[in-house]
């Protein structure tokens, strides 16, 4: 179902600075400088095991309480962005960087090359991609550089299929056709017109990409793959605290997962900001 | 002379959204004598389309009528509610819009989407209702009826879906046809059978047509009186012929001069000298 | 739900599912046909017969993939004392000390006689093993995402009919914020609300409680063998037991495919076909039907994506509480190296998969006659 109305191309309009954007950016900022700021402020260190004050609830001293070796809680929750969120953009933006020249060079090529690249990315979607990041990690290395390239491998086949369909379309436009008549090299071609044309749904991808890495790598952290204790991480916080929550100590994975449901909140935030802040006029 | 079929006064339109409030139509008056064909021009943004839909109660969201009559025979279609509205808008005045493909609902055929109509206005039963439609099916030049009534709106050209889309506005028997742009997406032969048919429909079916179009010659070719539009308001208007020959307003003449008809009006004064 | 597959619909994101959605690209026709009865059989048969290369492809694929993933698991078995001889007796024993070629064809072979090999761990035929516990998993996600489904459409469609107001900004901030939450986080919150503090729910022990009412095994998934034969006591347990895990999935992806219905449904709303539909005086409930099935496709399309994603992403779920399924199985084969547990888990949910993408290709024919395949 469609309207006659022409389809503008859009263009960073005069909604920059509207609600969504900011609060994501702003809260993703929060988070960044806290895993720093917070643990230098702290007295306690979000490693070091401290048995005798072990699964105290929330207090003044341990404002998200402790769990089972007395590890503060609050310190850990502010430091686990560290890893979380530099592991996950590392992961999104290497597949988002291979996805999208692979998109670019698929989007190109007329023919077979294209196809094929579809049907293998149809084949890719096919599969339980969880557990293969699973197996993948545990056994080549249960280390955070193999969640990396997991993470990586997934968001490829996303990258490029909006890569690949926004050059499909940019390409047929008269001004692409017009420009290689004047003779304009292909490289040139890319960088100047297809290129900054696709950017703008690539960044919101990137933005939903970030979140759902973040969900998958406290996934995967929650069945013990990839993040080692004591390193503080959301997902594996709330694994640790997991068997307490049918004992009462509920803040063991309380506060962990409300920080990565935040974290995740302000990503989709971030995005949603971003495609808004594309549209041009009011809506 | 008879009283007209639809009389607009002084109606004025506005436009709210959440932060601002625009005027969109600063009272127009308009007249239309049954059986007649009135067009309605100006450029884009004049506020032709919005008064066409300021009459039927089509209004955009935040849309408000601020000012202004609008009757219809004997009834003031402002006062009333959108219910009765409903029971108006198809039944007694059709309207028909600019892309037939996509005024089509493209899950149902032609048949059920017309059926559907029917069942709104009208009490028959299936076998009347399906007789109604091919009947106007026929009506509007269509030669395999049977085949159009079973089809997809996306099975059928562009013409085609033009006239199932007048059958559909026509097919319980309004009096008054409100047309925007119904030829503008067309192409040009095709245009011309569409127009033939809506003038052919007036005779035969009593039908009177408001035709918005940005077109001049459409105007000067298929109706008795035009109203000219800029701006919001109504700059000039009357009977076809006075008003193209003998233009009073200066947009009036800016814009036949900007038009094809320009040539023939500036070869009618030279043989005037 | 750290689900990775369904990145293709860009995370949960409902703006960005309307866009990348359609990654599974449908050709509008024009001017051709709508499909008959004879269509229909054509349309089957044809796609079908192509899901033939497209499974070779997957058993290829998962193959290699888990020679390439899987450590080598005669070092596991033999165990700490292991020599020379005994792990290349093992190795014999699965015959994993033959050329590669070779074993491709014994594995296409094995497969399509549905001979998955024999778990590494429990001895028994993979088969057997998968066929005890993928009801469970089928049960759950599919009774959680007709649930979510129904939450989708009706909150969305909701909101699209009265946009701008109060009722739609709650349902947007609601389901923005379910599709933020981590599956398995929510299902312990709800574990310590509804178990621990309030006791409405069982503890989390899998399908069936000890001692409580089971129903005849006839298909392994517990409130499915209730209803069919009819043991209304079997029900009321087994429902007892799937309510907490259901309602926490459902909870979840109602937020994304709220967002969805509620987008597609805005755009329909604001179609041509509906002003005109209003011109002609339609009442509300016919033009509310015309938008509902506008609206549809890519809901279909994202929970077609969604299922076969929670095949393997359901075990986090299915973790928290022990509900004993298929994704369970395999992430513990992952940890014992049972690869042909793996393999056999990954080929069944790559089949799986291809033929829920087949029906939701059928559904998409069946809702939209413009879509040609």
């Amino acid at each position: 179902m469609s309207r006659t109305e022409p389809g503008g191309r859009r263009h960073w309009g005069p909604n920059w600075l509207n609600p969504p954007l900011v609060i994501g950016l702003g809260l993703i900022a929060l988070l960044a400088i806290g895993s720093y700021v917070v643990p230098a402020l702290s007295q306690f260190d979000a490693e070091i095991a401290n048995p005798r004050e072990a699964l105290q609830p929330p207090s003044s001293r341990h404002p998200f309480g402790t769990d089972r070796s007395g590890l503060d809680i609050f310190v850990r929750v502010f430091q686990a962005p560290r890893i979380d969120l530099t592991i996950v953009v590392m992961g999104v933006g290497l597949g988002a960087v291979i996805g999208v020249v692979l998109g670019v060079v698929t989007g190109f090529s007329r023919g077979i090359p294209g196809e094929i690249s579809m049907r293998v990315a149809d084949i890719v979607q096919a599969f339980p991609l969880l557990i293969l990041a699973i197996a993948l990690v545990s056994l080549s290395g249960n280390n955070l550089t193999n969640v990396v390239y997991v993470l990586a491998f997934v968001n490829v086949p996303v990258f490029l299929r909006l890569t690949r369909s926004r050059v499909l379309t940019v390409r047929e436009q008269r001004f692409v056709q017009a420009s290689i008549a004047l003779g304009n090299s292909t490289p040139r071609l890319v960088f100047r017109h297809i290129l900054p044309n696709s950017l703008g749904p690539t960044i919101v991808q990137f933005g939903v990409s970030m979140g759902y890495g973040i969900l998958t790598l406290a996934g995967l952290a929650f069945l013990g793959v990839g993040v080692q204790v004591p390193t503080p991480e959301w997902g594996s916080m709330i694994l640790t605290g997991a068997s307490n929550m049918t004992t009462g100590q509920w803040w063991i994975s309380l506060f962990p997962g409300l920080a990565l449901s935040v974290a995740v909140f302000a990503f989709n935030l971030l995005s949603e900001g971003i495609e808004k802040a594309r549209e041009v006029g009011s809506k | 002379m008879t009283d007209p079929q639809l009389s607009v006064r002084g109606l004025e339109l506005e436009i709210a959204t959440r932060r601002t409030s625009t005027a969109i139509l600063h009272g127009v008056d308009l007249t239309l004598a049954t059986g007649h064909m009135h067009g309605l021009v100006g450029e884009t943004g004049s506020g032709k389309s919005m008064t066409a839909r300021s009459i039927v109660g089509l209004l955009p969201p935040g849309g408000r009528v601020t000012a202004g009559s609008v009757t219809f025979g004997d009834q003031d279609l402002l006062a009333k509610t959108e219910a009765e509205m409903r029971e108006v808008r198809g039944a007694a005045i059709g309207m028909v819009f600019q892309n037939p493909r996509t005024a089509l609902y493209p899950m149902l055929n032609i048949e059920n989407q017309m059926g559907n109509v029917i069942k709104s206005h009208l009490d028959l039963d299936k076998a009347e209702r399906v007789a109604r439609i091919r009947e106007h099916l026929g009506l509007v030049g269509i030669d395999d009826v049977d085949r159009v009534a079973k089809a997809y709106p996306h099975e059928l050209s562009g013409g085609m879906a033009q006239r199932a889309v007048i059958a559909m506005a026509l097919v319980c028997g309004p009096s008054l046809l409100v047309a925007d742009e119904p030829t503008t997406g067309l192409d040009a032969t095709i245009q011309r059978q569409i127009l033939e048919l809506i003038r052919s429909l007036q005779k035969r079916i009593t039908l009177s047509v408001l035709i918005i179009t940005h077109d001049l010659g459409v105007v000067a070719q298929y109706c008795d009186t035009l109203s000219v539009m800029s701006e919001g308001r109504v700059v000039e208007d009357g009977a076809v012929r006075s008003v193209l020959l003998d233009p009073t307003e200066e947009y009036t003449k800016r814009l036949i001069t900007a038009s094809d008809l320009g040539y023939i009006r500036t070869k009618r004064l030279a043989a005037q000298q | 739900m750290g689900g990775l597959g369904g990145n293709d619909v860009g995370g949960r994101s409902g703006n960005s599912c309307v866009a990348v959605a359609e990654p599974r690209r449908y050709a509008y026709s024009r001017g051709t046909k709508a499909m008959t009865g004879r269509a229909w059989a054509l349309l089957i048969m044809r796609r079908v017969l192509f899901m033939i290369p497209i499974l070779f492809a997957i058993a290829t694929a998962t193959f290699f993939l888990t020679r390439f993933a899987g450590g080598d698991p005669a070092y596991q078995i033999a165990g700490t004392f292991a020599t020379e001889e005994s792990i290349a007796n093992i190795r014999a024993d699965l015959g994993t000390d033959r050329p590669l070629g070779v074993q491709y064809v014994d594995f296409l072979g094995d497969s399509i006689r549905g001979d998955l090999g024999t778990s590494l761990f429990t001895d028994r035929p993979v088969r057997s093993d998968l066929a005890d516990r993928l009801p469970a998993t089928l049960e759950l996600i599919t009774l959680s995402l007709v649930v979510a489904v129904v939450v989708g459409l009706a909150s969305g469609s909701y909101a699209a009919h009265r946009r701008g107001t109060a009722a739609d900004k709650a349902v947007r901030y609601g389901s923005f914020t379910a599709l933020s939450l981590p599956d398995f986080w929510l299902g312990l919150l709800l574990l310590f609300v509804f178990f621990f503090k309030l006791g409405w729910a069982p503890p989390p022990i899998g399908q069936i409680a000890p001692g409580a009412a089971a129903p005849r095994d006839v298909t392994g998934a517990a409130v499915v063998d209730a209803t069919i034969t009819l043991n209304w006591a079997a029900l009321k347990a087994s429902l007892h037991q799937i309510w907490l895990p259901l309602t926490t999935m459902a909870l979840i992806f109602s937020g994304p495919l709220t967002r969805l219905a509620r987008s597609a449904t805005i755009e329909a709303l604001g179609s041509d076909a509906i002003l005109f539909g209003r011109a002609c005086g339609l009442p509300r409930s016919t033009l509310w039907r015309y938008a509902a099935r506008a609206s549809l496709p890519p809901v279909v399309t994202f929970v077609g994506i969604l299922f076969s994603v929670l095949l393997g992403a359901s075990v986090l779920v299915e973790t928290v509480f022990s509900w004993g399924g298929a994704a369970q199985y395999v992430v513990n084969a992952i940890r014992v190296n049972d690869f042909p547990a793996v393999q056999g888990f990954v080929l069944v949910a790559g089949v799986f998969s291809v033929v829920i993408f087949l029906i939701v290709d059928l559904l998409y024919v069946a809702i939209d006659p413009r879509v040609r395949l």
